[in-house]
């Protein structure tokens, strides 16, 4: 059994939700979260994270991932973000989740003309730049920064990392390997690294997804592989896992034994990197240092997707144009939120709406009262029962109010400083920033005492998965996964029998993802040449 | 982190368990507090002009709380605090200037500047376009709805020609500084590099009446660029004595037209 322990300081670690334990037709994080956004794959929130810069602490990192389970192998229309859709990363700096900045996102893509003949191809030469000439396909955009002194044009014209064809497109040697093929990528996508005006840099463009979930087993009747011997329906069959073995239904959670679903997939991300001040692009609120809680330190996080509210189809066959306000048809700021506790037929409402509503349209209703939860004991029988499994309802779910409002990162409960309860991904900037480990080391964040990751912000390793599914199931509550003592959750010593503490999907990271050291940190995306063996890893 | 903290939060959130159908009213009693940005309080005025010209002039200030105060009970509905106002007013052209041209008890019609502009986020900013605006008795005085129609006052089209000829002729000057003088963007939309495919070339122009932008690729790139109300003040001219056909689509910028697109 797991013997770790939140530290003081980050108090201790519950999520809010997010557990991939629904029966429901969705995917976690969000590639498929909502039936509406699902069939809308371009203007589709997949993951949000937000960090302290390791590398440059003055700075923070917002990551706004779109397009989930893209392939590599997709040309000659590799997935690109649509030019009809207004992309946005919001943030709230004054508590309240409203927000108080949001930075806007218009792409523009032009097919590059002027050759002697037009070819159905993505590029017809070695690609040395972004939207270099030999590139058929050529996407630039722009910023704008909206915050209470206005509205800013903070960039324009600027370059879109390509897609990632393969080694001819990407030269690297007489003899490339997918290695050398990504290296050469991503000698031309850091080009597209933008400084930005009043501080800051800025990236869009085609990555590796970095998220590790295992979508074929959680979503088969919510089975977590390393335990499915413990499921209704014990395993139906062996399958070579990602650690080259196969699973006996009884291994010791946290050994390994899942399957990423995300393996081989890219995704598209636009990443900025923001100035932790109040000037120029800087996050915090004007007066405010940062220093703590209640001098601003704590901001909160969602990305979204918007669409003009009126389509108008043309009866002769012509492209069908856009009209009217911008209206918001995808969110995302904490993990799993949406896919997995927001009931389905509110989900695509729930896009639609702002997390400054959350409370008012009773989603933190739902966020309070998994239902997944209900479903352990009949999904796990030997294992969860009525008396185990912690009841719904903000009396009953400490943790995860504590998460909603701040209260795990820093947060008061009133007063300056204090957060209003929202779907936000929320990060104290006054804590020092701890790098993610690419080998898992640290995936579990706060729950390993680990105050630099989730849900202290959301760095790219966090396994959001398993935090979610043990802090959902119990792990922080005293009478549950700790001993009853008098203090509040995260505050007892562990009560190691609970199930809680065995739940896990068995990815401890993701091997394929290939991060950066520096921003933009998402490693570049698999070329579509290297997808004829699947599931190989990097060269 | 002390219990007594957590369930002092716990108490604020056990009000959000019943959710509200559909439509009805956002926030109710012993809700928690959202905080989703001020709700300044309307301050209706005596008149609708009074009223509108209130928030015309916040408008122009910058102050967009004090404009909120100027919406009616309906506008408030639909922006239900500051922000999601200041987030609207954002999708607009900025206000530099009004005009009061006519009124009557139900309406207002005003002439509104801008500082002419093409912008990824709004499209056009027109010099200057002409706005009705209503609003409502409510409150004891008047207040204003919230998004008023608007149309363009555009230059004149027996301009488009000239400004077509002008960016024509730099570029087979091939004087790309020239060219661009008569663009309101570059790069062009459409045909990659136009000013250099043109150069040293002599194409007759076809000074035929300008036309709104046809269906086609010159359409769909610039409604993409510049939102579907492109379709409403771009014009497209046809050049013709070249190798193919080609069409040049200008936008009104302040008084003049100026070159957004080539396409073949």
């Amino acid at each position: 059994m797991k013997t770790r322990k939140p530290k003081a300081g980050l108090a201790m670690a519950a999520t809010i939700g997010l557990l991939a334990l629904s029966a429901a037709p969705a995917r976690a994080s969000s590639h498929r979260s909502a039936p509406a956004i699902s069939q809308d794959p371009s203007a589709n929130n997949t993951d949000v994270y937000a960090f302290r810069d390791p590398v440059d602490q003055t700075k923070v990192d917002i990551v706004a991932n779109y397009i989930g389970l893209e392939q590599p192998a997709a040309g000659p229309n590799f997935a690109n973000f649509a030019d009809d859709v207004e992309y946005r990363v919001n943030i709230n700096n004054s508590g309240s989740a409203s927000d108080d900045i949001v930075y806007k996102f218009r792409f523009h893509t032009t097919y590059n003309q002027p050759l002697p003949f037009q070819v159905p191809v993505y590029n017809v030469g070695s690609i040395g730049t972004p939207n270099d000439p030999n590139q058929i396909i050529q996407t630039t955009y722009s910023i704008e920064r909206d915050d209470s002194s206005g509205k800013h044009n903070v960039a324009s014209n600027v370059a879109v990392a390509p897609a990632n064809p393969g080694p001819r497109s990407f030269p690297s040697g007489a003899s490339p390997t997918q290695a050398s093929e990504l290296a050469a990528y991503e000698s031309v996508a850091a080009q597209a690294i933008t400084a930005l005006p009043g501080g800051g840099k800025v990236f869009a463009g085609p990555r590796k997804d970095a998220f590790f979930v295992d979508l074929g087993s959680i979503f088969d009747l919510v089975a977590l592989r390393p335990i499915q011997g413990l499921h209704e329906i014990p395993n139906p069959g062996s399958i070579t896992n990602d650690n080259g073995g196969t699973n006996s239904g009884t291994a010791t959670a946290g050994s390994g034994g899942g399957v990423d679903g995300l393996l081989g997939k890219n995704v598209h991300s636009i990443e900025l990197q923001l100035p932790i001040d109040s000037t120029g692009n800087g996050v915090l609120a004007g007066g405010k240092g940062g220093t703590s809680p209640a001098d601003g330190s704590i901001i909160g996080v969602y990305a979204s997707a918007a669409r003009q509210r009126v389509r108008v189809l043309d009866t002769a066959g012509g492209t069908p144009r856009d009209e009217g306000r911008w209206v918001q048809v995808s969110r995302l700021g904490l993990p799993l939120i949406n896919e997995v506790l927001v009931p389905i037929d509110q989900k695509d409402r729930w896009n639609g709406s702002d997390p400054s509503d959350d409370a008012a349209n009773g989603f933190l209703g739902d966020i309070l009262d998994p239902i997944p939860i209900k479903l352990l004991p009949t999904l796990y029988p030997s294992a969860f029962n009525a008396g185990n499994t912690p009841p719904g309802g903000a009396a009953n779910r400490p943790d995860i109010v504590a998460l909603a409002t701040g209260l795990l990162i820093g947060a008061p409960a009133s007063g300056p400083g204090s957060q209003a309860p929202a779907d936000l991904l929320r990060v104290n900037l006054a804590t020092a920033p701890v790098a993610g480990r690419v080998d898992g080391g640290n995936r579990l964040g706060a729950l390993q005492g680990d105050t630099g990751g989730y849900p202290n912000g959301r760095r790219l390793t966090d396994d959001v998965v398993d935090i979610d599914l043990e802090v959902l199931a119990g792990l922080l509550l005293p009478g549950f996964g700790e001993t009853a003592c008098g203090s509040g959750p995260g505050a007892c010593p562990d009560n190691p029998g609970h199930p809680s503490h065995a739940l896990t999907q068995g990815i401890h990271n993701s091997a394929d993802a290939g991060l950066l050291g520096a921003f933009p940190y998402l490693g570049p995306p698999l070329p579509g040449y290297y997808q004829a063996q699947p599931g190989a890893q990097p060269g | 982190m002390t219990l007594a903290v957590i369930v002092i939060s716990a108490a604020a959130c056990t009000s959000s368990n019943s959710r509200p159908s559909a439509g009805a009213a956002p926030r109710t009693a012993g809700a928690p507090p959202a905080q989703a940005g001020a709700t300044p309080a309307p301050t209706p005025k005596a008149s609708l002009t009074d009223a509108v010209v209130a928030l015309l002039s916040a408008e122009e200030r910058g102050d967009h709380g004090a404009s909120y105060a100027m919406l009616d009970d309906q506008a408030r509905t639909t922006y239900r605090d500051a922000i999601r106002w200041r987030d609207r007013r954002s999708e607009l052209p900025a206000v530099t200037g009004f005009h009061v041209q006519t009124a009557s008890s139900e309406s207002l019609v005003v002439t509104v500047d801008h500082k002419p502009g093409l912008d990824p986020f709004i499209g056009l900013s027109p010099a200057q376009d002409r706005q009705t605006w209503t609003g409502r008795q409510e409150h004891g005085g008047w207040l204003v709805d919230a998004d008023p129609t608007a149309d363009p006052v555009l230059p004149p089209e027996s301009a488009v020609v000239p400004s077509v000829t002008a960016w024509l002729k730099a570029a087979e000057s091939c004087d790309a500084a020239a060219a661009r003088s008569h663009q309101a963007v570059d790069p062009l939309l459409g045909t990659g590099n136009a000013t250099a495919q043109f150069c040293s070339q002599h194409v007759a122009v076809a000074a035929g009446t300008p036309s709104r932008v046809l269906p086609g690729l010159a359409s769909e790139q610039v409604v993409a660029a510049y939102n579907a109300d492109a379709l409403v003040w771009a014009r497209s001219v046809a050049l013709t004595g070249g190798a193919a056909p080609i069409n040049v689509v200008v936008a009104p910028m302040g008084t003049t037209w100026q070159v957004i697109g080539v396409f073949g």
